[in-house]
């Protein structure tokens, strides 16, 4: 505090600009991140709900004549989206079609998972599956997604957040840097006559007046 | 407060499915062949639409003919009490071509096959999904052919065939889903 206290008027202007202006935007940017990370998480379970409801929907029938091999080629449809590493139904509760089929059984759960979805190294979400008439549930789509692209985003979001924090700051600390002149130079000026008044002993001196504030008032 | 809201509610579904399949596991015993024929009979009504003129009014109900000797006996008892597109499932025995009338779906028994030709032609001009398990019923424009195929393990499943071209003739619009099952389509 004492350094902070010997430092010119000047400095002292331009560090609390400059510290009250960076504490803003990180906290805005942390704020930004937490959002973010919040809706991104949020977008990849509302997608994989659209993805597992449409293949369920279009399992409804295998399930029904309970043909396994057919809902496997509808789930192996869904190896084109990269972020799905599991995709799984479960008929009268236990599993009954897999996709990769190369999965071993411990890999997936034995019986069916109860609807809903929860964040573990993955992403994990359960649907039901339902009757086309009777909305019935008839099975359930299980489906696990890697997280690895929604950290990537994430990761990417802080690099351009931090980015734009530091150009911010920059921005901040060159426009504080004439802003703080309006208060700092009367008193600089002020400052600048009394050392005159004291070096020379000259009364006579008198300071210049910029404005009509609390500087001004002293002059 | 919505997340741990939806946490219980997911909880509570979980629970109440549990019971549901535990209740569902207990009654259930592996199914007889009839008793999978049955069950293929409903879903096949399932996954088709029938023109409105199909049915005698909004409150008619799903008919279920069956022609010639009844294979099923109290197999068909699974898909008793059952609903189809909202209409009550009725099941109506016919011993001869004459009585069939006022159904929706007929399932020709074995002992009708060497009739066929007669039946289909007295069905032609009416939206009555026609199901058979007889060789050459697609041939003879039957709508659906149950196929009875073994299995690797001994065991054995049902499949079935799709004369696509017959259905769409009789303005029933068959769900691509159902197709897709298929073991085989006949389109023209």
């Amino acid at each position: 505090m004492n350094l902070f206290q010997n430092l010119s008027i000047k400095r002292k202007m331009t560090a609390i600009t400059m510290l009250t202006c960076g504490v803003g935007l990180a906290l805005l940017c942390v704020a930004l991140m937490v959002l973010a990370a919040i809706t991104f998480r949020g977008n990849l379970v509302s997608e994989l709900t659209m993805l597992a409801d449409v293949t369920g929907r279009n399992c409804a029938a295998a399930v029904d004549f309970n043909q396994p091999d057919d809902a496997v080629k509808t789930l192996a449809n869904l190896g084109s989206d990269q972020r799905l590493v599991a995709a799984a139904i479960y008929r009268e509760g236990k599993l009954w079609a897999q996709f990769p089929g190369s999965l071993t059984a411990s890999a997936l759960p034995a019986e069916s998972p109860g609807i809903g979805h929860r964040y573990d190294r993955a992403l994990e979400l359960a649907r039901p599956i339902l009757d086309p008439l009777s909305h019935k549930q008839t099975g359930t789509i299980f489906l696990r997604a890697s997280l690895d692209q929604l950290h990537t985003k994430l990761r990417q979001f802080v690099g351009i957040a931090v980015m734009l924090l530091l150009l911010a700051v920059a921005v901040a600390w060159l426009v504080s840097a004439r802003l703080q002149r309006v208060i700092s130079e009367p008193v600089l000026k002020l400052a600048d006559t009394a050392r005159v008044v004291s070096e020379k002993k000259d009364y006579g001196v008198r300071a210049q007046k910029l404005g009509n504030d609390e500087v001004g008032a002293l002059i | 407060m919505r997340i741990a809201r939806r946490q219980f509610l997911g909880h509570l579904l979980a629970a109440a499915l549990a019971v549901a399949l535990a209740w569902e596991l207990s009654a259930q015993t592996p199914l007889s062949p009839y008793q999978h024929k049955a069950l293929y009979l409903f879903n096949f009504a399932k996954y088709t639409e029938w023109p409105k003129d199909a049915f005698a009014g909004d409150d008619a109900p799903f008919v279920l003919g069956i022609l010639g000797k009844d294979p099923f006996g109290k197999d068909l008892e699974v898909i008793k009490g059952k609903t189809v597109r909202g209409r009550k499932l009725e099941v109506k025995y016919f011993s001869t071509l004459e009585e069939v009338s006022g159904c929706q779906l007929l399932f020709i028994a074995l002992s009708e096959t060497n009739n066929l030709a007669q039946i289909l032609k007295a069905l032609e001009n009416t939206s009555v999904l026609t199901i058979a398990e007889a060789d050459g019923f697609l041939q003879a424009s039957g709508m659906i052919n149950l196929v009875t195929e073994k299995k690797t393990a001994g065991t054995q499943s049902v499949a079935f065939e799709v004369n696509l071209a017959a259905a769409q003739k009789a303005n029933l619009k068959l769900d691509a889903q159902l197709l897709k099952l298929a073991r085989n389509v006949l389109r023209t």
